[in-house]
C-alpha cells in the first residue's frame, strides 16, 4: 500500500465522518448525531478539549525533535508521567497554595516537573547516544521506570499510590478579547498551560523549520554523515534534540497535572493513560509537523472531551469501549501512515569515527 | 542507513552470536549485580523521609534483600524450621507458573526478532475466553474426574485460541503494514482491557457479585492438587500446572531447535535477509510466530482461571495484588509484609512482559 496515500485517506475519512455527524445532526436534532453535534459545539467542550490536548500536543512536539534528529523516543509516555507526578509532589512539598520567594508555588512546582522530565531525557540520551543502546528498549525502560517510580515515591511520601490534591492554575483572562462570543471564552479565558501549548507548538515549528539548529536536527536524522562532514557535531545535535523532547514533554505533563488534574493517581496506567503513545500517533499523522501534530491532538482530546460530556449526560454507551477509541485510532494511524517519512537514519546509532 | 552503520551493527551481532556461554552468563551476572546495587540505593534513599527515631537511612538494603529472598521461599532454612511446601513457597510458585507462560510467550516472539509487549492483553482476553468456554461447556459434559479431564483442555484451548488471535493482530500489522509492534501491542493492551470490561459487564457478569467478574467455574474444572505432595490447599497452587508449564517449555524448545519451522523462525530473527534468501516467507512467519506467542500468553490467562481464581475478573494479573493485603506497618519497608505480594504491588502491570536480556529488534525499520 502506498503509505503517502494512507494519510490522505485517513484525513478524508475523518473529514467525511465529521461532515456526516454535522449534516445528520442538523437534519435530526433529536438523534444521537444531533446530540453529539450539540455537545461538540458547546464552548465548554472545546475549552476542555483544548485543556486535554496540552499533554498530547506538547509531547508530540518533543517526540518530533527527538525522532527528527534520529533518536526514536517512545519513552515520552514516561516523561509525561515523571513531569506530571513531580510537578504535583513539588507543589505539595512547597506547601500548596501561596508563594516561595515571591513565585507562586504552583509555578515552582511546574518548573520542577519540567526539570525532572529533562533529567530523565538526559538519562535516555546518555544511554542511547553514549552507550549505543537500542532506542526502542531504552524508551520502554524510561516508560516502565516512570510507571513504577511514580506510585512508589507516592507511597513513600503520601502513604498511598495517589498523591494529595494541590492547587491548580487559575484561568488567564485577556481583557476585551475574552468578550468575543465563542472564540473569547475558549481562547482568551483559558488556563496558562493552554497558552503554553499554543506558543510551544509555534516555537517548535519555527525552531525546526526556520533556524540553523532545526536544519541540523533534520540533517542529523536524514543524513548524519553529511552533517558530520559539514563540521557539525552530530552527537551534540542529538543530545540537544532529546533534551528538547524532555522539555516539551515536561511542559505537557506538568501542564496537565497543574492545569487540569490537580493531583496524580499512580495506579494502573497512571493518570497519563497512554497519552504519550497517542502523541506519537499524532505526530505521525501530522507528518512530523508540530502544527499538524497540534491539529491531530485536538482530534483525540476533542473525542475525550465529548465522551466525558456524554458520560455526564448519562448516555448509554459503554464508556470502557469509547475509551478504547483513541488507542484503536493510534493503531489505525500506525498502519496507514506509520512509515511515511521516518527520517532515514532514525533508530540508528551514528559513529563519527568509522570510515 | 549507511554502509558504515550496517557494518557496525553486523559486527555487534556477530559479537553477540560468537559470545560463549560463559561470557553471556558473566554479562547477565554483571547486569544482575548492578541492578541489585541500584535497588539498594533506592531502598536507602526511600528510607530518608521515613521516621525511625534519629537515623538518616531508615531502611537497611541488606535486610530488605534478605526478606525478599527468604520471604519468597518462606523463611531461611539455615536458621529456622522450614518445609519446602510452605505457604509462601506455594505463593511464589503460583506466580512463577504464570510467569513461565508469559515469559515463554515473550521469548518466542523475541526469537523471531519481535517484541511482544502485548502479553498482558493476550493474558486478559485468554482468561476471559477460558472462563466463558468452561462455563458454556459445563452443562454438556459429565462432572467428576471425567469433567476435570475434559473441561481443563477446553479452557486451555479457548485461552490459547483467543490469545493467539490477539497476538496475530500485531504480527499481521507489522508484516503487512509495517506498524511498529512495540506500540501496537501496547495499544492492544489498553484495548483488551476495555473489551474485557465491556464483555464482562454486558454479557458474562456474575449477577450475585458487585465486582466485575464471571460466575465461578465448577470446582472439578480446577486444575487439581496432587494430594501426596502436600502444598497447603488454602493457596491456589497446583504442582501439575507447574509441571505443565515446564513441559511446555520443553515442547517450545523442541519446536524452536528441532523443527524446520523453528529453524526458519530463529533465522529470520537473527538474519532476516538470509532467511528470506533461503525461501522463508518472512511475512507469514511474523504472523505465525506472533500467533504462537499470543497463544502462550493466552494459556497464562487460562491458568489464572483454572488454577487461581476459578473465574475471570476484570482485574487480573498485575492488578491482582492490589485487591488484597493490609497497609504496611509504619516505619517498616513496604515490601516487608510479604515480599512477593508487596513487590508486585509497586511494579507496573506490565511486569509480565519484560524479556530477560532484551536485545534489539532491527528488522521492521526502514533502512
Amino acid at each position: 500500500m502506498n503509505k503517502g496515500a494512507g494519510r490522505t485517506y485517513l484525513t478524508a475519512a475523518v473529514g467525511v465522518l465529521m461532515a456526516a455527524v454535522v449534516v445528520f445532526g442538523l437534519a435530526f436534532p433529536d438523534s444521537t448525531a444531533g446530540f453529539l453535534l450539540h455537545v461538540a459545539t458547546r464552548p465548554s467542550t472545546t475549552e476542555r478539549g483544548l485543556r486535554l490536548a496540552v499533554p498530547i500536543a506538547l509531547a508530540a512536539v518533543g517526540g518530533i525533535f527527538a525522532e527528527k534528529s534520529g533518536v526514536i523516543n517512545i519513552g515520552i509516555e514516561g516523561l509525561l508521567i515523571v513531569s506530571a507526578f513531580t510537578a504535583v509532589v513539588a507543589t505539595h512539598l512547597l506547601g500548596g497554595q501561596g508563594a516561595t520567594l515571591f513565585v507562586p508555588n504552583v509555578w515552582l512546582g511546574f518548573f520542577v516537573g519540567v526539570l525532572a522530565s529533562v533529567a530523565f531525557a538526559l538519562l535516555f540520551a546518555v544511554v542511547c547516544i553514549e552507550f549505543k543502546a537500542d532506542q526502542i528498549i531504552a524508551g520502554l525502560a524510561v516508560w516502565l521506570i516512570a510507571l513504577g517510580l511514580a506510585p512508589f515515591v507516592s507511597q513513600i511520601i503520601f502513604g498511598r499510590r495517589n498523591t494529595e490534591s494541590v492547587p491548580t492554575f487559575g484561568d488567564w483572562t485577556v481583557p476585551v478579547l475574552s468578550e468575543i462570543p465563542f472564540v473569547g471564552p475558549v481562547f482568551f479565558d483559558a488556563g496558562p498551560e493552554v497558552y503554553i501549548m499554543l506558543a510551544g507548538t509555534g516555537v517548535g515549528w519555527y525552531l525546526l523549520n526556520r533556524t540553523a539548529f532545526g536544519r541540523w536536527v533534520r540533517a542529523s536524522g536524514e543524513n548524519p554523515k553529511a552533517l558530520d562532514t559539514a563540521g557539525v557535531d552530530v552527537r551534540l545535535v542529538r543530545y540537544k534534540s532529546v533534551l528538547l523532547s524532555g522539555v516539551f514533554a515536561g511542559l505537557g505533563g506538568a501542564g496537565l497535572a497543574l492545569g487540569h488534574l490537580g493531583r496524580f493517581a499512580g495506579g494502573g496506567q497512571t493518570d497519563i493513560q497512554g497519552r504519550g503513545f497517542i502523541a506519537i500517533a499524532t505526530y505521525l499523522f501530522g507528518n512530523y509537523n508540530p502544527l499538524g501534530a497540534l491539529g491531530a491532538s485536538f482530534l483525540f482530546s476533542g473525542l475525550e472531551a465529548i465522551q466525558l460530556r456524554m458520560q455526564v449526560q448519562g448516555f448509554a454507551i459503554p464508556s470502557e469501549l469509547v475509551r478504547t477509541i483513541p488507542y484503536v485510532t493510534v493503531i489505525v494511524v500506525l498502519v496507514l501512515v506509520g512509515r511515511t517519512r521516518i527520517p532515514e537514519a532514525a533508530g540508528e546509532y551514528y559513529d563519527p569515527g568509522e570510515d | 542507513m549507511s554502509d558504515g552503520d550496517d557494518k557496525e551493527w553486523r559486527a555487534l551481532l556477530d559479537r553477540l552470536q560468537t559470545a560463549t556461554y560463559g561470557e553471556r552468563i558473566l554479562l547477565s551476572l554483571a547486569a544482575l549485580v548492578l541492578s541489585i546495587l541500584v535497588g539498594a540505593l533506592v531502598v536507602l534513599v526511600s528510607g530518608i523521609p521515613a521516621d525511625c527515631g534519629g537515623a538518616t537511612f531508615c531502611y537497611n538494603p541488606i535486610e530488605v534483600y534478605y526478606e525478599l529472598f527468604f520471604g519468597a521461599i518462606g523463611g531461611n532454612p539455615l536458621v529456622e524450621e522450614w518445609s519446602p511446601t510452605n505457604f509462601s513457597m506455594a505463593t511464589t510458585l503460583q506466580t512463577t507458573t504464570i510467569l513461565l507462560f508469559t515469559g515463554l510467550s515473550v521469548a518466542v516472539a523475541f526469537q523471531a526478532g519481535m517484541f511482544n509487549i502485548g502479553t498482558q492483553g493476550q493474558l486478559v482476553l485468554g482468561s476471559l475466553a477460558t472462563a466463558v468456554a468452561v462455563l458454556y461447556a459445563t452443562p454438556y459434559l459429565p462432572s467428576g474426574i471425567l469433567g476435570t479431564l475434559l473441561l481443563i483442555p477446553v479452557g486451555v484451548v479457548a485461552g490459547a485460541a483467543i490469545g493467539g488471535v490477539w497476538g496475530a493482530i500485531p504480527g499481521a500489522l507489522k508484516a503487512y503494514a509495517d506498524a511498529n509492534e512495540v506500540i501496537t501491542t501496547i495499544m492492544l493492551n489498553f484495548v483488551a482491557t476495555g473489551i474485557s470490561a465491556v464483555l464482562l459487564s454486558q454479557y458474562f457478569q456474575d449477577e450475585t457479585s458487585p465486582n466485575p467478574q464471571t460466575p465461578a467455574i465448577p470446582e472439578y474444572a480446577e486444575i487439581p492438587h496432587i494430594p501426596v505432595v502436600g502444598f497447603e490447599p488454602r493457596i491456589d497452587f497446583s504442582l501439575l500446572a507447574l509441571l505443565f508449564a515446564i513441559a511446555l517449555i520443553g515442547a517450545v524448545h523442541f519446536v524452536l531447535r528441532q523443527t524446520s519451522f523453528g529453524y526458519d523462525l530463529r533465522t529470520s530473527g537473527k538474519q532476516p535477509e538470509a532467511a528470506e534468501y533461503g525461501g522463508v516467507d518472512s511475512k507469514r512467519l511474523m504472523v505465525s510466530s506472533m500467533t504462537l506467542s499470543g497463544a502462550l500468553g493466552g494459556i497464562g490467562g487460562s491458568l489464572w482461571v483454572l488454577m487461581v481464581h476459578r473465574r475471570a475478573k476484570e482485574r487480573v494479573a498485575g492488578h491482582r495484588h492490589r485487591d488484597r493485603g493490609a497497609a504496611p506497618a509504619r516505619g517498616r519497608p513496604v515490601w516487608a509484609d510479604h515480599p512477593v505480594r508487596r513487590h508486585a504491588g509497586v511494579l507496573p502491570d506490565d511486569r509480565w512482559l519484560l524479556p530477560p536480556g532484551a536485545r534489539a529488534d532491527r528488522r521492521g525499520r526502514r533502512r
